[in-house]
């Protein structure tokens, strides 16, 4: 059985002769400790199937089933349940919490956690134990993702939704957080999906997804390359 | 102009602004101009009745009647006008009717309704013989309707319609009352022939009335009254309860309301200027780029004055509105005190002016002022401003504090401002909540442990008309005079008892044995004046103007009565009797003394029903008090917590995004202000204490009793209770705004 399930799901925003159709019957498989690389274009619709697989949103059409349960049903109680469970989400824009500091960021998280992970060692593996203390406003933008992706994986989710996460970072520190993913998806076992539109990326997935105007263009199983050799 | 569609458009989203601001506003304008307007009511309707029916400036009871030829004397001599009152009290069960002959010179007849219709108008009418005029209140409390008769003695008189006296217009029966009883008691007009007809020709005055022309000859008259005719009891109209009490509300009502409402008006500023500050800041980047497009200061200065102009304008016209049924309410309320008379209520144009202009411009003064220190930064400083840019406080960096208390704590510091403007805001709601149960919690304290000990262990003080000798079975006697202090009308009584005297209060502040000889205040007196123990205390005879000059040795507790006491011999040489003289005794039973010699009995009851009556009075002002307060609360909690979820939405967003649930989302942020609304609640109750003194020490005058501020533990409890409410109601509502913050918030690209 696939981790994720993806069966012919759609989504329209706005009616009438304003109507975008974001997806438009997608249906995939991820399987479970892969990393899933979406890529495509402004507006191709990757952000919308995100938001669907993270419960952020719902689907017009189609079913999506995460671990064999099928959420597109979940009322808005039981998504809550499912993102506080099962998901962890990295954003673009960081999204931490500004009166907070690193460490008490990633509490956020662990605070509502079932089993979570320490704290201490998953902060030393993403390099901020000399920053715990620091407020966001005081981290340069690839440690407030490396934190980002802390408080994402404190909860140690099944599942981690990452939304261009190195496209707000240079070149260095994007290489830095890609390696901190590929090696807590080594060391935990995490699904891993992410959506960029850095073609470089691509090569550090299981699964590479190509979107245009809201259906798959590409699905493809490759081999990983190494973070190092991505040429970023 | 185009620019100010973006106002009308934008009302929406700044709703919790625009409604706390209309609605303050609104509350602030009905309240003060209703209070104005029934103060107005009130002075212009007595004015009237007082001038138009000539009151008496005094009245007097001289030991014996004054002679056709000394009235004549008296008037001439000291131009001023003396009349023989006539009236006698027809007694039947618990009912009185006070039955007075018609003057002719002074406190005059207004009869305002008879078979023929109402008049409006105050002017003064005679009694036809045979015919009588009572309280409009006792005729409906009794089914007796113009047209009926009424029995007095042996004659049947026929009610021709419902009249006042203005010495009368608080239709008391006893000094001792607060509010006249209309069930079981009336005055009653007839013509002196009928009066005759009814009580016999040789019928004596039961007093004297004078009005002054000059001033400057009232002492000199009194003097040479006292010569001749030794009147025992001298009172000015401004002691006089039936007269002064109405007076008093005037200056009452407007000085309370007035005082309220500026409260009230000052909140509604700082939570403008507040707001708007915070409106306008964020709109730093439209103030920016319209700057650049060439729009002139004046011009941004014109369009963000909008903001304010039209939830103060809209508070402005709804509070004049609501001022017209509240001022009509208001006033029959205060009127309700008094017979049913006809009043008009009409509102004067320049408090509605007023009520227009003076929020308006305030509040767009403060908004121009706030715009004008934006402006004066460079257009591109602010199209580069952050909205988001919060300054974070570091409050607790690196303790192990739970992350709601963190966050809770930081985003407090961070915004003191903000933080300021609710402890204000809900420290003035918990004064407004808390000052009535505070007024009542001291009111009931009078009737609990006041009035029990105002009489000491005597339950009768029978008051006689002239100065007796001998014993009095079951009773201890006193002599009883009224005096006053140079410039102050209200009097306080000087009382002379045995030192046998088992009956009198004597139980002194401080603790010490009184010794007897020695001159002691009550506790009302000495707060009323101003007196400490060891403190000389001059004062003066009301008839003969003589001062007399004693040193207090110790208060005597006792706040329900202004008395200085001393022994029977030191009271008797400044009254000028002899000390086996009295003319009040005190019992624990009633005492055997001719009805005739009797001016008055109180009695503890007496004065219970009459305090009770009083303060039924004040529960209707403490009831609109309440309301506003429980308003001003959930108003505030609203805007700030509104304030509090637009300024943190990218977080709740967040933590909707990371799986917390609402009910901990809504913990997180809502609960910003628990732990301050204790703390306003504390400190209000102090702030509560000082306003209701001021309010108690101003009653003094009208209500004769020293009230102690007096707090229930009980009383804080229910009213905490009562901001509590209206705090988790108000937070209710805001937890809809809370949970419409959408979690797409969190993905959007920071601006």
């Amino acid at each position: 059985m696939s981790h994720i399930s993806i069966k012919n799901i759609s989504k329209i925003y706005g009616s009438g002769s304003s109507e975008l159709k974001a997806l438009d019957d997608v249906s995939l498989d991820i399987e479970k400790g892969e990393i899933c690389v979406i890529l495509g274009p402004s507006g191709s619709g990757k952000s919308t199937l995100l938001n669907m697989i993270g419960g952020l949103d719902r689907v017009d059409k189609g079913t999506i089933t995460v671990e064999g349960e099928e959420i597109t049903s979940y009322n808005k109680k039981k998504m809550t349940e499912y993102r506080r469970d099962k998901l962890g989400m990295v954003f673009q824009a960081y999204n931490l919490i500004p009166e907070l500091n690193v460490v008490e960021n990633v509490r956020v998280v662990k605070d509502i956690a079932e089993d979570p992970l320490d704290e201490h060692e998953l902060l030393h593996l993403l390099g901020l134990d000399e920053h715990k203390n620091h407020f966001p406003s005081e981290l340069s933008g690839g440690q407030q993702q490396r934190c980002s992706i802390a408080r994402a994986l404190i909860k140690n989710p099944a599942l981690l939704l990452c939304d261009e996460l190195t496209g707000a970072l240079d070149s260095s520190s994007a290489k830095e957080v890609l390696k901190m993913l590929d090696e807590v998806n080594g060391q935990y076992g995490t699904t891993i999906i992410m959506i960029t539109h850095d073609e470089r990326i691509a090569g550090m997935a299981d699964r590479l997804i190509r979107i245009k105007d809201g259906k798959i263009t590409e699905n493809t199983v490759k081999a990983r390359t190494k973070v190092g050799d991505l040429g970023l | 102009m185009t620019l100010s569609r973006k106002v009308l458009r934008s009302l929406g989203k700044k709703l919790s602004f625009n409604i706390v601001t209309t609605v303050l506003t609104g509350i602030t304008v009905t309240v003060l101009i209703g209070a104005l307007t029934t103060a107005d009511t009130l002075q212009d309707k007595t004015e009237d009745i007082f001038g138009n029916l000539n009151v008496e400036h005094a009245q007097f009871l001289p030991v014996r009647p004054i002679d056709e030829e000394d009235l004549e004397y008296y008037q001439n001599s000291y131009d001023l006008i003396l009349e023989p009152q006539y009236c006698e009290d027809i007694t039947e069960g618990e009912d009185t009717i006070r039955v007075f002959a018609d003057n002719n010179k002074i406190n005059l007849t207004w009869i305002f309704e008879t078979a023929s219709g109402t008049q409006t108008e105050v002017s003064s009418s005679q009694a036809q013989d045979g015919e009588v005029y009572i309280c409009r209140k006792y005729a409906e409390a009794h089914d007796l309707n113009i047209g009926d008769t009424i029995t007095a003695g042996s004659a049947e008189l026929v009610i021709a319609g419902y009249a006042l006296r203005p010495d009368y217009l608080n239709t008391l029966k006893d000094y001792t009352e607060s509010i006249g009883d209309y069930e079981h008691f009336s005055t009653a007009i007839v013509s002196m022939n009928t009066y005759e007809d009814v009580f016999g020709e040789e019928t004596a005055p039961a007093y004297y009335s004078v009005v002054y022309n000059d001033e400057s000859s009232i002492n000199a008259f009194r003097a040479d009254l006292y010569e001749s005719y030794t009147p025992l009891e001298y009172f000015n109209s401004d002691a006089n309860s039936r007269i002064s009490l109405v007076k008093g509300e005037v200056p009452m009502l407007r000085g309370e309301f007035s005082s309220y409402s500026m409260i009230l008006f000052t909140l509604v500023v700082i939570i403008v200027a507040f707001m708007l500050s915070r409106i306008i800041a964020a709109e730093g980047r439209n103030i920016g780029t319209l700057k650049a497009l060439g729009y002139r200061k004046k011009e941004l200065i014109t369009h963000y004055i909008l903001y304010a102009l039209i939830p103060t304008a809209a508070g402005c016209l709804i509070g004049i509105i609501g001022s017209v049924p509240f001022a009509g309410a208001f006033s029959a309320f205060f009127f309700n005190d008094l017979d049913s008379f006809p009043y008009d209520v009409s509102i004067n144009p320049l408090y509605m002016i007023l009520a227009a202009l003076i929020p308006v411009v305030l509040n767009s003064s403060v908004t121009a002022i706030v715009t004008s220190r934006l402006l004066n930064k460079e257009a591109i400083a602010l199209m580069k401003n952050n909205n988001d840019a919060r300054k974070i406080n570091h409050a607790f960096n690196g303790s192990n504090m739970r992350f709601r208390t963190l966050y809770m704590m930081r985003v407090l510091l961070g915004n003191p401002v903000r933080t300021l403007v609710f402890i204000i805001g809900m420290t003035v709601a918990c004064m407004i909540i808390l000052l009535g149960g505070i007024c009542q919690d001291s009111q009931k304290n009078v009737i609990d442990h006041v009035l029990p000990d105002l009489m000491g262990d005597a339950r009768y003080e029978t008051g006689l008309n002239s100065f007796h000798t001998g014993q009095v079975a079951n009773g201890q006697t006193l002599i009883d005079v009224m005096f006053e202090v140079e410039g102050d009308p209200v009097a306080f009584n000087l009382v002379g008892y045995d030192e046998d005297n088992t009956l009198l209060e004597r139980e002194t502040v401080s603790g010490e044995e009184t010794v007897y000889g020695e001159y002691y205040l009550t506790s009302c007196a000495a707060n009323y004046y101003g007196i400490e123990p060891g403190d000389e205390f001059t004062f003066v005879h009301r008839i003969t103007g003589q001062k007399t000059t004693v040193t207090i040795s110790d208060i005597i507790y006792n706040n329900g009565l202004r008395l200085l006491i001393t022994s029977k011999d030191k009271a008797a040489a400044i009254v000028g009797v002899s000390p086996d003289e009295y003319n009040n005794i005190l019992s624990e039973v009633p005492v055997d003394v001719p009805e005739q010699d009797i001016y008055k009995i109180a009695d503890f009851d007496t004065y219970k029903d009459s305090f009770e009556q009083m303060m039924a009075t004040t529960k209707a002002v403490y009831a609109i008090l309440l309301t506003v307060g429980i308003i001003v609360c959930v108003l505030i909690v609203n805007l700030l917590s509104g304030m509090i979820i637009d300024e943190n939405s990218r977080n709740i967003s967040m933590l909707k995004v990371l799986g917390y649930r609402d009910n901990e989302i809504r913990d997180v942020i809502l609960r910003m202000n628990h732990f301050l609304l204790p703390c306003c609640f504390l400190l209000s109750i102090p702030l509560t204490c000082y306003m209701a003194k001021l309010l108690m020490a101003d009653s003094v005058a009208t209500s004769g009793i020293w009230i102690d501020v007096v707090v229930k533990p009980e009383t804080l409890l229910i009213y905490f209770a009562v901001v509590l409410a209206a705090y988790v109601i108000s937070l209710f509502l805001s937890r809809r705004k809370l949970d419409k913050v959408d979690m797409a918030q969190s993905l959007k690209q920071e601006d």
